[in-house]
């Protein structure tokens, strides 16, 4: 009742307070009059509610309910979950998009068919860039094909996620059971609300939730590789470390969700070692045993990863990320990331604030409206973890973890915001970053450390406070205060979870649009039957899509959901296996030249850089609405600066229509370009290309025939330089000409064909002399490192089935021995 | 140690804290909170195991962080004091962490 005083005192205040003329304190006080007021009324009614369940009736009737729940508890777990993976199932909406268009999870065929299986040409969306090699993800689109094959028509994303939810809850119970063992009273409670802290973390909604790509799953997966890790060491098991591998390898863990599984390790890495400080050996040997199991299940698209674009500094289709201009660019990048950074936001379990601020994070609102006002109670998350150290006197085991792992936990913290203060002298925190970036080879993996490290605080946050609980409930005897503190807990967990539990992040309109949504059933029918034309079409080129957007993303409206859009990266590639440009981004390192055109109406050099990267068909998207035409999508302008005019510079004859959406086009004569062609020394396009004949017979296998080679002339291929490509005669034996890049442009590589060289060196059943003296020869465009495709794949495929075999067989021997 | 060796140390310290903080702090805010810090330290001196004060000053600190927060205005000089706050915090649990990771470490030798 002393409530009431407080609440009487606090409008006195305010009056006070508003007439000194401090009306913002006098506003924050009549708000605190308000949650107080709330406070009493639950207050009030628990009272009431307690006094009803002390009375005889209530008491045996609510013990008889519980009697029955927990004699039935299984079928009800069960029903429980049946009703989510149900309702996951029928769920119509897919959220496809981002960097890797999600559209596996529909249609896995044809991610394998067009992508999965390409080591060349077409390994990336509309030249995103290819940093692995698509083989990477092919256990998973495996695994997604096989789902999809037992459930046909079910919503496999939205299962797979509800999935991993469960999954994260139960794996992080687990790894914690390696820590906290049931000792204690609630001991099973405390383990259970730190799991649903872990998953339910505002770090993961903004990372691994947000991105929506497939580290999403590392939220099951990592804390189950540390208790399988860490198990098998302690019990000696191996066959645990070969089912890591499997599962390591199948969820990506070796390929795209590496950087964010780094992260995570590095930042517990500490802990980890102190749990196995005595068993060196045995980490050294199940590690060696680990890696080698991983190169041998990853061997089909390790042995590629040098024919991507990662180390290369000359390509045309990305930025290399190992370059020392990239790295001195990043270095500045990370300190416009970081200097507004506050140690406030991440010590109270919540992501930075200023950063979304600074650059208008779709989440801000939410931020803004909900967790701004939650704020002052998650305190009550980091001062178990203060306190806890006030109390320890690290005599056992348990109160040892706690120290490491909160030394863990200021690290994760580190990484996570890196400006840690600055000084008259400078900024260490910063500057430290920065050098690592600089100087440690590959942590510039980690540059954009407030996505990298996100998952790394989720679960540092949630371990160090269940560890700090623990130790906690050890000086707590009365079981009220420790039912009380869970409580508490589970209040403060559920009103940090509640954005993402009502599905507000999925339903925010998409980013500076204010009711345009993505989340999508279908994609429009004009998209489809473009689609389904595209198909059936001979190869000759590429498509660009038009007007370009500022990135390589493209937005296409649902069927049936008027203001519902796909937003991401081009799928065409993944649907018609025809691949496209479709943004500024997809130009690679032209994006910048091409760019600059657009602005100053230079039509000649943006048609030099579409002739010069393979245009041959310009697909119009007419299907664009004017709050998207001034999104993000098309920043300061550009949807109309790519007007009619600029439109009609580059378009040839229609090719056809598609409803009132879609347009494809030629691309105009002036700028016409073809894959393979003869030139001269200057390396420019001829006017007309009759001299050779191409088709395309696979990604990595261009047939082409050169019917008149009179003089020496460069054979041009407009592809990625590889040095992997090389010619072949029509008996099979190799053209031994080196190959060299183009001068004077970065997209291409050629050969230069002598006719005498050929006359003189290659078997006459491989060209004919024409009557006036020239050469026709046919010959094959082969990319060579192909011819290790189906051996490499086959060497991992029965990998897979030697580890399997190994577990079932460690499994059964096991059970042999206890039985014995 | 020798007591007085002890009070010779303590009065540097905190002196010398004065002249370094000035030297490296940009706010009076951040002097008074080093100030702060180096009082802990010289408690520390006189006994190993005031350490555990790290962790009751970062506790005090965060709790006036967010007291700050729900009572101060939103001027961008109280986001300052917030902010240089939670960095002491910071380096107080940190300071509490290592001297706890000593603990564990010499106690293991101890027992060795």
């Amino acid at each position: 009742m002393k409530i009431f005083f407080i609440l009487i005192f606090i409008p006195f205040l305010a009056l006070v307070f508003t007439a000194v003329g401090a009306i913002p304190f006098a506003e924050k006080l009549t708000m605190w009059l308000w949650v107080l007021l709330l406070c009493s009324a639950i207050g009030f009614f628990l009272t009431r509610f307690y006094n009803m369940f002390s009375q005889k009736m209530l008491k045996n009737y609510v013990s008889r309910l519980t009697t029955f729940a927990t004699r039935h508890r299984k079928i009800f777990v069960v029903l429980f979950f049946a009703i989510i993976i149900l309702h996951a199932v029928l769920n119509p909406i897919y959220y496809f998009g981002g960097d890797d268009t999600r559209l596996f999870y529909l249609y896995p065929n044809l991610f394998y068919e067009n992508f999965a299986s390409k080591i060349v040409t077409d390994n990336s969306f509309s030249n995103i860039g290819n940093f692995l090699p698509p083989p990477a993800v092919l256990s998973f689109t495996l695994l997604i094909w096989f789902l999809k094959t037992l459930l046909p028509f079910g919503n496999l994303q939205s299962l797979l996620y509800t999935l991993n939810i469960f999954g994260g809850i139960f794996s992080f119970y687990l790894f914690l059971s390696l820590f906290i063992k049931n000792n204690f009273s609630y001991s099973k409670a405390l383990k259970i609300i730190a799991s649903v802290m872990y998953v339910f973390s505002i770090f993961n909604f903004y990372t691994l939730f947000n991105s929506k790509l497939i580290d999403i799953f590392l939220i099951t997966i990592f804390p189950l590789s540390m208790y399988l890790f860490i198990s098998a060491i302690e019990k000696k098991r191996p066959y645990y470390i070969a089912i890591l591998s499997i599962i390591l390898t199948v969820f990506g863990v070796v390929s795209a969700a590496l950087l964010w599984f780094l992260a995570t390790l590095l930042v517990i890495m500490p802990l980890i070692l102190y749990r196995l400080r005595n068993n060196w050996k045995t980490i050294l040997t199940y590690s060696l045993f680990l890696s080698g199991l991983l190169v041998l299940l990853n061997f089909h698209w390790l042995i590629y990863v040098f024919h991507t674009t990662l180390g290369d500094k000359t390509t045309g289709s990305a930025n290399s990320i190992v370059s020392s201009d990239f790295l001195n660019e990043n270095a500045q990048g990370i300190h416009s990331s970081v200097d507004n950074n506050s140690l406030l936001y991440p010590l109270l379990n919540l992501y930075h604030r200023q950063i979304q601020i600074n650059f208008n994070w779709p989440y801000l609102p939410i931020f803004q409206t909900w967790y701004m006002n939650i704020l002052y109670f998650n305190v009550l998350f980091i001062l178990p973890i203060f306190i806890a150290g006030f109390l320890n006197k690290n005599k056992d085991a348990i109160s040892r973890f706690y120290v490491v792992s909160s030394a863990c936990f200021l690290l994760g913290i580190y990484f996570f915001t890196v400006n840690i203060g600055s000084f008259k002298f400078g900024n260490i925190g910063i500057a430290a970053f920065t050098w690592m970036v600089i100087h440690i080879p590959g942590f510039v993996i980690f540059r954009n450390m407030y996505d990298k490290f996100g998952h790394a605080m989720a679960f540092i946050y949630a371990l160090t406070l269940a560890l700090s609980l623990s130790l906690l409930f050890q000086y707590i005897q009365s079981k009220k205060v420790k039912i009380a503190i869970l409580v508490t807990l589970c209040i403060i967990i559920f009103a940090n979870a509640f954005p993402f539990l009502t599905n507000r992040f999925d339903t925010l309109p998409i980013w500076t649009t204010s009711s345009m949504y993505q989340g999508t059933k279908e994609f429009n029918h004009d998209y489809q039957n473009l689609v389904e034309y595209l198909k059936n079409q001979e190869y000759e080129g590429r498509y660009l899509i038009l007007p370009m957007s500022s990135g390589n993303v493209m937005a296409i409206r649902d069927e049936s959901l008027g203001n519902h859009f796909y937003v991401g990266v081009s799928p065409l590639l993944i649907l018609s296996g025809k691949n496209d440009y479709s943004g500024m981004l997809s130009f690679g390192s032209r994006e910048k030249e091409l760019n600059t055109a657009v602005w100053t109406q230079d039509y000649e050099t943006a048609g030099r850089i579409f002739e010069e990267m393979n245009v041959s068909f310009i697909i119009i998207n007419k299907d664009i609405p004017s709050e998207l035409q001034n999104s993000y999508l098309y920043p300061g302008g550009l949807y109309s600066i790519q007007d009619d005019e600029f439109k009609n510079e580059f378009l040839g004859k229609k090719v056809r229509d598609f409803g009132e959406k879609y347009s494809v086009y030629t691309i105009n004569p002036k700028y016409k370009n073809q894959k393979i062609f003869l030139s001269d020394e200057s390396e420019e396009m001829p006017t007309n290309f009759e001299d050779v004949t191409f088709k395309k017979n696979a990604s990595h296998d261009f047939s082409a025939d050169i019917h008149s080679l009179s003089h020496i002339q460069q054979l041009l291929f407009l592809e990625d330089y590889d040095s992997g490509w090389k010619l072949y005669l029509k008996d099979g034996s190799e053209l031994a000409i080196p190959i060299e890049r183009v001068s004077s442009y970065p997209y291409a590589m050629k050969w230069k064909l002598d006719p005498s060289f050929i006359q003189s060196h290659v078997a006459k059943e491989n060209y004919v002399v024409n009557s006036d003296g020239s050469l026709s020869l046919p010959i094959h465009v082969y990319f060579s490192p192909f011819r290790y495709y189906y051996s490499a794949l086959a060497f991992s495929g029965c990998s897979f089935f030697l580890i399997v075999g190994y577990i079932i067989w460690s499994w059964q021997n096991e059970k042999r021995h206890k039985k014995t | 140690m020798n007591t007085y060796l002890k009070i010779v140390l303590s009065i540097c310290i905190l002196l010398g804290g004065v002249v370094v903080g000035h030297a490296i702090f940009v706010s009076v805010t951040e002097l008074i909170l080093f100030m702060m810090y180096l009082g802990v330290s010289v408690c520390v001196l006189w006994k190993r195991g005031f350490y555990k004060l790290y962790f009751l000053f970062a506790a005090i600190l965060i709790s006036l962080s967010v007291i700050l927060y729900i009572i101060g205005p939103t001027t961008i000089r109280y986001i300052h004091y917030i902010d240089k706050e939670s960095m002491w915090t910071y380096y107080f649990f940190a300071t509490g962490v290592v001297f706890s990771l000593i603990d564990i470490v010499t106690e293991r030798k101890t027992k060795k």
